[in-house]
């Protein structure tokens, strides 16, 4: 077929025309998959968001609420979940950002600075998630404390020299709320761990490839 | 990754580049279409590196990854392909060195190629590559056989393709 015997000399001309791409963005290309773990964290965040959601939404009947209600939180319960869901969409929409951000990135440098950002952002998320633990369970303490009668009445020690604290409750009581908080620690830390590590190592990569040019 | 495995593809990669534009410019469409399925094959050859193991020629091994993630992407987005826009494929044809007519028959010739199907596009590519049978069956996983003969196909549906 003579048309295909033109068409291949012309082939071999074109070779002089085809664009040409350099060491640095080829390194470059194959360090771009701080793209999707950034995805990634985006996913796990809704998905967690979606998860703790419906969790609360299952788990709350008309009980929890009546209880709620005993230990006069009702209202700081409710502000609370607002704020907290206005403070999870925020993250949200910020992993959002970060991942458009790292997806567009064409310099080196760039996406070095836009993975420091990923990092910090997920480390605020979690820093935030667990201060919001530690605070949800110091206010059902405190407001158990107050207006619980169980509760009192397991943390007095009625003597003859009237009512002291009972410290070996109050003190389990303590390892409570850090086993609570070591417990949404390890979580985070195996959901997000992983992604950031891969992340931090291709920064390590990105890194190496800045000072070799 | 090992560092030096990860400096060795890259050097081989920017050496035999041009193979991976040419299926690019084959597959795609326009520029951003060419620098996405570029990145991809990138990507794709990088995760197959350390299956690489030197028997094969690096670049023949590069055409065979490279041409599977064409056709795997090329399947994926087929309903988004448009195959009007021949004229970038014809390259920067220099009008002076070509009468019209040659230029025109070319141009067909391309618009021909694109509308094939993405296998028998691989194995157009290949001929155009000057590649032999016995490296043209390596590559597309058939046999020789199988590919002259489905070369001679390629060959009359070109040819209708050019008189319809």
């Amino acid at each position: 077929m003579d048309e295909l015997e033109l068409l291949k000399k012309d082939w071999k001309r074109q070779e002089e025309n085809l664009p040409r791409v350099n060491i640095k963005d080829i390194y470059k290309m194959i360090h771009h998959k701080s793209s999707s773990l950034t995805k990634w964290i985006l996913i796990i965040a809704i998905i967690e968001f979606v998860f703790w959601t419906v969790l609360s939404i299952v788990t709350s009947g008309k009980d929890s609420w009546d209880e709620i209600r005993a230990l006069h939180i009702y209202e700081l319960n409710i502000v609370l979940t607002v704020l907290h869901y206005c403070v999870l969409a925020f993250f949200i929409f910020w992993f959002y950002k970060n991942y458009m951000l790292i997806s567009t990135t064409d310099s080196t440098k760039q996406l070095m600075n836009n993975i420091l950002r990923v990092r910090k952002t997920v480390n605020y998320y979690v820093i935030y998630n667990l201060a919001m633990v530690f605070i949800i369970v110091v206010m059902v303490i405190v407001a158990s404390a107050y207006y619980d009668p169980d509760f009192q009445h397991v943390f007095e020690n009625k003597t003859d020299k009237g009512t002291l604290i009972a410290w070996g409750p109050l003190l389990g009581l303590f390892a409570f709320i850090l086993v609570i908080l070591l417990l949404f620690w390890l979580f985070y830390k195996l959901l997000y761990g992983i992604l950031l590590r891969r992340l931090r190592r291709n920064y390590k990569e990105l890194n190496k490839l800045e000072l070799r040019n | 990754m090992d560092p030096k495995l990860e400096e060795k593809f890259v050097e081989e990669l920017e050496k035999n580049q041009n193979i991976v534009h040419k299926i690019c410019r084959l597959y795609t469409n326009d520029q951003d279409s060419h620098n996405d399925l570029f990145q991809e094959v990138t990507i794709q050859l990088w995760k197959a590196y350390p299956n690489f193991r030197g028997d094969a020629k690096f670049s023949t091994w590069m055409y065979r990854v490279a041409l599977n993630t064409a056709i795997t992407l090329y399947r994926k987005s087929k309903k988004r392909v448009k195959t009007e826009d021949y004229d970038r494929v014809m390259f920067k044809i220099a009008s002076e060195e070509y009468d019209n007519t040659v230029e025109e028959q070319l141009k067909l010739m391309y618009a021909a190629v694109r509308q094939l199907n993405d296998i028998d596009k691989a194995l157009v590519f290949l001929y155009l590559e000057d590649k032999p049978y016995s490296e043209i069956s390596e590559t597309l996983g058939i046999s020789e056989v199988n590919a002259r003969v489905k070369m001679n196909r390629v060959k009359g549906k070109l040819k209708q393709l050019l008189n319809s």
